[in-house]
């Protein structure tokens, strides 16, 4: 085995892959450290929105439905009207309550400008939630930076994906024996060897997940990243072709007001074309105008792709316009996004997918921390700049990119519901904790970043975010088990387990420093093993 | 056999396998085993076998239990997972403090 690979990889190749993977990971780093961490959080993005949306607690998740049977009609179009107030109704679309989210979400587009709002299953308008929560702002941070103007954020999401791709593959065509050192990790002696063998092992052990959630990723924009296609058979009518590839369907506006015909008849006539199966969001597009659409999308959770089976009905006649199932390439292409995006409904997948893309993380900040071993300069107290930028780099994207995580979840337990724009000073707070604690790093970060202030500040947070649920709610664990929340339940038991394990980190850190001056950070492979 | 009862049959199975690859590894064999010789050829080839067993056992429950799909991504990342709880058990197993002659 070991010849017949010595004379497939030569010396050369390797020698050549290294440094494109180091180049990579110490430039690109930090921003797949965001990627990977805000990917992992949108798994249980409906959770950490029912811990940050207190209002929205209703129900014990899985309970069953309320007496009157769901409709949409009755339940749904009265809040549509609420949250509208008069003003001329352009769109809307609900997302339906079911097992694991029980209120349902709304957004309405009037002549006014766009509202949301949150509604319980019995058609019960919510106060407004005042966040962006795990859906509106984690979430999009994952895929593009919150930088949609001109899809910016998506290509340097793409850029950075593709890059991943890459490391991966030259992490495995640099690693010299990788199956003698297959399950091997020694986590005593020398630091930098218990890093490298850390992150060779969360290399090469997650690499199906790694190379799985990396490709996917870039799968689900490719007609946005490779636009060849679409320019030459629709001249780039990126519209048109979602409309014949999804089988999507869109109409202009006629001008002419007519009114909306009942939906719950739609509803049954979809399930029935469904075979089964629930509507997950129901869209009504041209609302009160004679060229109203109503687009019924399945929910997918009973199946890995994420092919939502749109149906369209005329929205004024009740009439079915168009039910299209797709071709052989996009079946494909929804089945590699629904390997992505997570969507069934599996307890343990979604778990281990969260898991796994804290291993991402753990990948990078043990590859950050390895370079920065690596070039440690023995017994002299000046470090060049470009180590000291790598260094402060890992610790705002590890410890930074948790202590914002928490800032802001804490703000909003914290911040009284009549701020004005709550929801924008929430998101404000993220960034600024974050850009503060990249500046702390930069700062102090001398012959070591600082590490052992940032894990206490992530410990304090999390803790003061578990108390803070409690006080504000009136929630505890307790209660939350009484009451089978399990979802607020399972954000405070991560919280509180990151908070100690931070804790445990920054009290061996600032032991080791205050006993051995100058001795380097032998537990920080813990700071990255967890959340 | 229920799908908790499946789900860690999946996992447990995955782990024997790994258990097994690993104990084929000279440096494991060594540190868990024996340190004076390599693992004896007959033996290596009998776990290599017996963990491609394992592992085609635990790929057929799961896709027995949760649909060729599912199945396979579960058993997929179980793999992973299985790997990663070894070599674990292995680093907490041949730590220098735990065995009988320190370096």
């Amino acid at each position: 085995m070991s010849t017949k690979k010595r004379t497939l990889i030569s010396p050369a190749l390797r020698a050549a892959m290294l440094w494109p993977h180091t180049w990579a990971g110490v430039t690109l780093g930090g921003l797949l450290m965001l990627i990977f961490f805000m990917g992992s959080l949108a798994v249980f993005a409906d959770e950490i929105d029912r811990w940050m949306m207190p209002d929205t607690r209703i129900g014990a998740v899985g309970a069953p439905a309320p007496d009157a049977p769901f409709s949409l009609d009755r339940h749904v179009l009265p809040v549509v009207e609420q949250l509208a107030a008069g003003r001329g109704l352009r769109d809307w679309y609900a997302k339906l309550p079911d097992a694991r989210r029980p209120a349902m979400a709304l957004r309405v587009r009037t002549d006014g400008g766009v509202s949301g709002g949150m509604a319980t299953a019995d058609g019960r308008l919510l106060p407004p939630v005042g966040t962006l929560g795990a859906t509106s702002f984690f979430y999009p941070l994952h895929y593009s930076l919150h930088l949609r103007a001109g899809f910016v954020g998506y290509w340097i999401v793409s850029f950075a994906t593709v890059a991943m791709l890459a490391g991966l593959i030259s992490g495995i065509i640099i690693h010299a024996r990788i199956f003698k050192d297959f399950f091997t990790f020694r986590s005593w002696g020398q630091l930098r060897r218990s890093l490298l063998d850390l992150h060779n092992l969360t290399g090469v052990l997650v690499l199906p997940f790694h190379l799985m959630i990396s490709f996917t990723g870039i799968v689900i924009i490719l007609p946005m990243v490779l636009p060849a296609g679409v320019n030459a058979l629709y001249d780039g009518d990126v519209q048109r072709f979602y409309d014949d590839a999804l089988g999507n369907y869109s109409r202009p506006r006629s001008g002419t007001p007519a009114p909306l015909a009942p939906l719950d008849p739609m509803l049954a006539e979809a399930k029935r074309l469904w075979g089964g199966g629930e509507a997950a969001v129901v869209f009504v597009i041209n609302a009160g105008d004679a060229a109203s659409v109503v687009r019924l999308n399945r929910d997918t959770g009973d199946r890995l792709s994420l092919d939502v089976e749109p149906i369209f009905f005329d929205g004024v006649t009740g009439a079915l316009l168009k039910h299209q199932r797709p071709g052989p390439v996009v079946a494909t292409h929804r089945l590699l996004s629904g390997l992505h995006f997570a969507a069934f409904d599996h307890w343990p997948l979604r778990w281990l997918y969260f898991l796994f893309g804290l291993s991402g993380c753990a990948l990078i900040g043990t590859g950050l921390l390895y370079w920065l071993e690596k070039r440690r300069v023995a017994d002299t107290a000046v470090v060049g700049l470009g180590w000291r930028s790598v260094g402060a780099l890992a610790c705002g994207s590890i410890t930074g990119l948790l202590i914002a995580t928490l800032a802001m979840m804490a703000a909003n337990r914290l911040l009284p519901a009549d701020v004005p724009s709550r929801e924008l000073v929430e998101a404000g707070l993220f960034f600024l904790a974050w850009i503060g604690s990249a500046i702390h790093a930069a700062i102090r970060t001398r012959r070591d970043p600082p590490w052992a202030a940032q894990c206490s500040a992530v410990a304090a947070l999390a803790g003061a975010c578990v108390g803070l649920n409690w006080l504000t709610t009136g929630e505890h664990p307790l209660r939350a088990i009484a009451l089978g929340d399990w979802p607020v339940l399972g954000v405070d038991a991560v919280l509180a387990l990151t908070a100690w394990t931070a804790w445990r980190v920054a009290r061996r850190l600032s032991h080791r420093q205050s006993h051995r001056p100058g001795a380097s950070a032998l537990t920080m492979t813990e700071a990255t093993d967890h959340v | 056999m229920s799908d908790a009862w499946a789900m860690v049959t999946v996992f447990g199975l995955c782990g024997l396998a790994f258990a097994g690859l690993a104990l084929t590894v000279g440096r494991h064999w060594g540190d868990l085993v024996d340190r004076r010789r390599d693992p004896p050829r007959r033996l290596v080839t009998r776990l290599r076998l017996a963990a491609a067993l394992c592992l085609a056992a635990a790929l057929s429950v799961a896709v027995r239990h949760q649909g060729v799909g599912f199945g396979l991504l579960l058993w997929t990342l179980a793999l992973s997972v299985a790997a990663l709880s070894v070599a674990a058990g292995i680093t907490a197993m041949s730590r220098p403090d735990r065995t009988a002659d320190p370096r």
